[in-house]
């Protein structure tokens, strides 16, 4: 006669009934599953192993108690191809099922490649996952390119950002169309107060761009064709 | 540590060198009847406060005002609460040397042998209680082993909770003395409404121990958990105090807000112990338990000395009205005589008054009758309200000036009841029985210090509950006879925490530990309804919102009406939305000290009321009208003469007009029209259905008998079940139609008051059977079965009104509902009045004004007898 869950739900129809139920915001599952042909060279692809993960992260925000790890981009190789994904989560639900997913994912690499992962990418999603109360241990072994990059070319460069480690080493010029990381939250927000899903397509493409550029530092640092 | 050095006579008070041989004693002036009888002065007063004279002691006072101001038949009972030595602790608790120092050095040695078995307790790891009296050093059992924990362990952190922002600052200064005094760094500060984003910012990053309130660790710290990543993950120690004053609708929110705090203190790897101080009530370690979710060691041999009081009870005197019925005449009439004259002898004395209102209209008629005379005037000026209604920057002022002695006597609702420090007064008057025993011992205590004396003055009103404890006095004293209640099942609760919860992090199956069994189940019907939604085994929100902003902990309703005065153009208050309905209205009246102001519009988009200066000669009331519709039964059983129903009912209460009704005589001089929607309340009640066979026996009397009948036995009810339920009356209402008596809680949901009313139908009725039989008046009077100053109802019929034998109906009824013989009723001899009683103008719907904004449910504990 007395049950909680009974009384909640004849409670909330009352509640319903005299303000009117607002609508939840809505989610779009805009998930991204890509097989890329040729855009390293044959030799780059070779070298790099089937158990190395590249990973980069487009959040919310910096801080990661009150941001979401909004786009989970992903890169390894698959035979001849680079498989990429870009997971996209417009709330936290959504990123709570992606984080599942990705926890499958790393089960199956032995290192990951990230460009500031230790300082940012790794530990942001650390803390998401202890958020969603999940396993929060990653067991593979990081490999951040940034520190390197930073060692052998700070006195040399202006600032050892990614956009700058591409067209310095890998003489890849950002498009005119690149729009900055630090873009991606504003871009987000827009989405989520009901922007068309074009607001985001920059910061897809911006994401895949660093996933490729990963591929090839990786392979010019370890070969150690970055003598200086 | 709550003494301070008093003051025995304020120095203005003494420059002021009133003249004691003046004609006029300060009293007697023109606004008091002619019949309230003043016994002659005496020949010779011994008080005499001239320059250099010393001033007199609180005893002294009270002989000299009692043969003064009091008729031999008012003064019903005077009880002596004598000193009584410390008692002092064998064997010390294990604390840091440095801290043992200290209280060596500060005269704070040894502690009291409660003091010492809290602290050991706590540091042997168990959450405790501790229960004792106003100023009995609670305060170190619960600073002395957070400051231990944060020598022992730098890393170590602690929350200290406090029911009000006053109190936090006032236990600030208390904290930051003790520490500062063993020349510790220990970062502390309080985090409330009222602090800085700069200091907030520090706090968040490095601040040791934290003081704030249970609303602001509901609404902003909980919700923030990850900027408080480090408090959180070393939290030592969660304290909790005057922890009898959460309960009821407070309580019950607050014992869901500390589930959400163990849950996140387990995400961040820390489990706290509590620390809980209590005054002294029946029940503290079940009231606690319920509370925290976990169970604990109660303290409560009070080890601690106190100096000499006198409580007097007062009952003000009988006096015949002009159509020859007797009345007994309110307890502000006294208060407003009694206050100025303790002023006056330099007895700094606090008035506790039950209502708003009442603050505002004794202050208003102490002004009145100081006029014409310069020393009057001055006693009069040095007298100021204090209430919760104002602005923080107001109440400090006002705090800190009684403090220093620059005030002579304050007018408080119960608002300085709860901790406050304003330092040992001498004399406090409760105008009006405060609701609970310990209420009342609470609000005694603000009199008193160590060594010396104060008085305690209880004026009784009108209403059955004052007038039983007049006849009961030995109840006021004994042990307490109180229980605190918690409901933490209440489903508006608990569903509203439950979004909340899952802001701060999703809720899983892990959660059923802490949030209950049926956790999932909630979830599930949230999910439902579109508030969470599941994704992988787990419950999220399911928009983006941010929920403890909608939710408040004191209030039934979630929004509040600022209110503006125009003309000036400032901000003079607030009130929640359902007291702002039931009070502010195009044309109503509003008080606000000791002035009138016209309610001139209601601006609801914006919460927004406008109101103007004015000179009036009335107060308004509104008048409505209910429905009751039963919308589930839960259990029903035959008892004698009806059948008892426990149920959910959606009351609809419209409010049909106002009428204005004259300051002083009460007299109804005029109607306004009210535009409003109606409001709203889902609740649980205790129905009575009479049976066909009682309205046929009826019969033969009138139907106006039978339904006079069952508003006597409605109202003395809720006046009963509220002593058994430990709440104020006023958190219970109470409605008759057809031959149905509704009684139900004033919240949504309910809070397990008319429960017990349906378990307990049968004690109540015997109850309320005695408080009729008791009472001395012969057709009915407000002490029993007539509506009285506080608790008019605005929508009675005048049939019911003008009935002339409620007492009669009532009993013959009652006789019934207890299967007793039947009664054969008397209706013949004097009618029963037919207005309300001579009174100062006590509006019950201010009364809820009061209820909904401090949402403490007042406790009155069993018979006692
Ligand atoms: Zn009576």
């Amino acid at each position: 006669m007395k049950s909680g869950a009974c009384r909640i739900r004849r409670a909330l129809k009352k509640q319903v009934e005299r303000t009117g139920r607002r609508q939840p915001t809505p989610t779009i599952p805009i998930d991204v599953e890509e097989d890329i042909v040729g855009a390293v060279s044959a030799e780059v692809l070779q070298a790099t192993p089937e158990d190395v993960l590249f990973l980069d992260l487009e959040t919310t925000g910096l801080r990661a108690e009150r941001s979401l790890a909004a786009m989970i981009g992903f890169l390894y190789r698959r035979g001849e191809v680079l498989h990429l994904s870009q997971w996209y989560s417009g709330d936290a639900p959504s990123e709570g099922v992606q984080l599942r997913r990705l926890i499958d994912i790393q089960a199956q690499f032995r290192e990951i490649v990230t460009y500031n992962g230790d300082g940012f990418d790794l530990p942001f999603l650390r803390q998401r996952y202890r958020w969603h109360r999940l396993p929060s241990d990653c067991t593979l072994i990081s490999n951040d390119l940034l520190p390197q990059i930073r060692k052998r070319y700070r006195r040399e460069w202006p600032d050892c950002r990614l956009v700058t480690a591409e067209e310095r080493l890998l003489g890849l010029p950002r498009c005119d169309d690149d729009v900055p990381g630090s873009e991606a939250p504003l871009r987000f927000q827009d989405l989520r107060e009901g922007a068309p899903l074009s607001v985001i397509e920059p910061i897809y493409l911006h994401n895949r761009r660093d996933l490729i550029s990963l591929v090839g530092l990786r392979f010019m640092l370890r070969e150690g064709m970055l003598c200086g | 540590m709550e003494d301070h050095p008093n003051v025995p006579s304020s120095p203005r008070l003494k420059a002021m060198n009133l003249n004691p041989d003046s004609q006029d004693p300060g009293f007697g002036s023109p606004p008091v009847p002619a019949d309230f009888s003043i016994p002659p002065r005496p020949q010779a007063n011994p008080i005499h406060e001239k320059k250099g004279h010393i001033a007199p002691t609180p005893l002294e006072v009270l002989t000299d005002v009692e043969s003064r101001l009091a008729s031999a038949e008012e003064l019903v009972a005077r009880h002596t609460i004598p000193a009584r030595p410390a008692i002092l602790a064998e064997e010390n608790p294990g604390l840091d040397d440095r801290i043992l120092e200290h209280l060596k050095s500060s005269g704070t040695w040894p502690l009291y042998r409660h003091q010492a078995r809290s602290i050991d307790r706590t540091l042997a790891g168990e959450d405790v209680v501790i229960a004792s009296s106003t100023a009995s050093g609670k305060t170190l059992c619960c600073t002395l082993p957070v400051i231990d924990a944060m020598l022992r362990d730098p890393g170590a952190h602690a929350l200290l909770l406090y029911p009000t922002k006053a109190l936090s600052q006032d236990q600030h200064r208390h904290l930051r003395g003790l520490i500062d005094g063993m020349g510790l760094d220990i970062e502390t500060g309080i985090y409330d409404g009222d602090t800085e984003p700069t200091m907030r910012r520090r706090l968040r990053r490095s601040g040791k121990i934290i003081l704030t309130n249970p609303d602001m660790l509901h609404a902003s710290v909980l919700p923030n958990h990850g900027g408080w990543g480090a408090f959180f993950g070393n939290l030592r120690y969660v304290v909790i105090d005057e922890v009898h004053t959460l309960r009821g609708i407070f309580g019950s929110h607050v014992s869901a807000v500390l589930r959400r705090l163990r849950r996140i203190c387990q995400h961040h790897g820390s489990d706290p112990l509590f620390i809980a101080a209590s005054a002294t009530i029946r029940n503290p370690g079940e009231h606690v338990e319920r509370l925290i979710g976990r169970e604990v060691t109660v303290v409560e041999d009070d080890g601690s000395p106190r100096g000499h009081k006198e409580v007097v009870l007062w009952n003000p005197p009988v006096v015949e009205r002009n159509d020859g019925t007797l009345t007994r005449r309110g307890p502000t009439s006294v208060a407003v005589r009694l206050l100025p004259e303790l002023v006056r002898r330099g007895l700094r004395t606090i008035c506790f008054a039950r209502t708003r209102n009442s603050v505002e209209l004794i202050l208003r008629y102490i002004r009145e009758r100081s006029k014409g005379s310069t020393d009057r005037e001055e006693v009069a000026g040095m007298i100021e309200p204090y209430r919760a209604g104002y602005l923080p920057t107001e109440r400090r002022r006002i705090e800190s000036s009684l403090f220093d002695g620059r005030l002579g006597g304050v007018v408080s609702t119960s608002a300085l009841e709860v901790g406050i420090d304003v330092g040992g007064l001498d004399g406090c008057i409760i105008v009006g029985w405060p609701g609970s025993v310990c209420s009342f011992m609470q609000q005694a205590g603000r009199a008193g210090r160590r060594h010396g004396e104060s008085l305690v003055f209880m004026i009784a009103g009108h209403d059955p509950i004052d007038q039983w404890f007049v006849r009961h006095p030995e109840s006021l004293f004994g042990s307490s006879p109180e229980n605190a209640v918690i409901e933490t099942d209440n489903p508006y609760i608990v569903a509203r925490h439950l979004i909340c919860a899952a802001y701060e992090l999703p809720i899983s199956k892990e959660d059923t530990e802490l949030l209950g069994e049926e956790v999932i189940a909630m979830c599930t019907v949230l999910q439902e309804e579109k508030r969470l939604r599941e994704a992988g085994g787990a419950w999220y929100l399911a928009r983006e919102e941010y929920p403890a902003s909608q939710v408040k902990l004191r209030t039934a309703s979630e929004e509040n009406f600022t209110i503006l005065e125009l003309g000036s153009e400032t901000i003079i208050g607030e009130l929640d939305y359902v007291a702002a309905m039931l009070s502010l209205y195009e044309g109503a009246i509003y008080i606000h000290r000791t002035e009138t102001f016209i309610v001139e519009e209601m601006d609801h988009v914006n919460c927004l009321v406008k109101i103007r200066k004015t000179k009036t000669g009335y107060y308004t009331q509104v008048l409505t009208q209910k429905r009751v519709t039963v919308t589930e039964e839960w259990s029903t059983r035959e008892v004698s003469g009806a059948r008892a129903r426990l149920a959910e009912v959606d009351v609809r209460t419209r409010m049909t007009g106002f009428k204005k009704v004259r300051f002083h005589s009460t007299e109804n001089v005029g109607y306004g029209e009210v535009n409003l929607p109606p409001l709203e309340l889902d609740t649980v009640s205790h129905e009575i259905a009479l049976d066909k066979e009682t309205v046929r026996r009826s019969e033969n009397f009138g139907t106006a008998f039978l339904r006079s009948g069952m508003h006597g036995v409605a109202r003395l009810f809720r006046d009963f079940l509220a002593i058994r339920a430990m709440c104020d009356p006023g958190d219970i209402d109470h409605y008759v139609d057809d031959n149905l008596i509704h009684i139900f809680d004033l919240y949504p949901g309910g809070i397990g008051y008319s429960e017990l009313g349906y378990e307990q139908h049968d004690e109540i009725l015997k109850d309320v059977l005695e408080a009729v039989e008791d009472c001395p008046c012969k057709a009915g009077c407000p002490s029993c079965v007539l509506p009285g100053a506080s608790r008019l109802e605005s929508s009675l019929e005048s049939e019911v009104m003008e009935y002339p034998y409620p007492k009669e109906a009532t009993r013959w009824l009652l006789h019934h509902l207890l299967g007793l013989q039947e009664y054969k009723p008397n209706l013949g001899g004097v009618p029963a009045p037919v207005e309300v009683p001579l009174d100062l103008p006590l509006p019950i719907l201010d009364e809820r004004v009061e209820r909904k904004i401090r949402k403490v449910a007042r406790a009155i504990g069993g018979k006692g007898r």
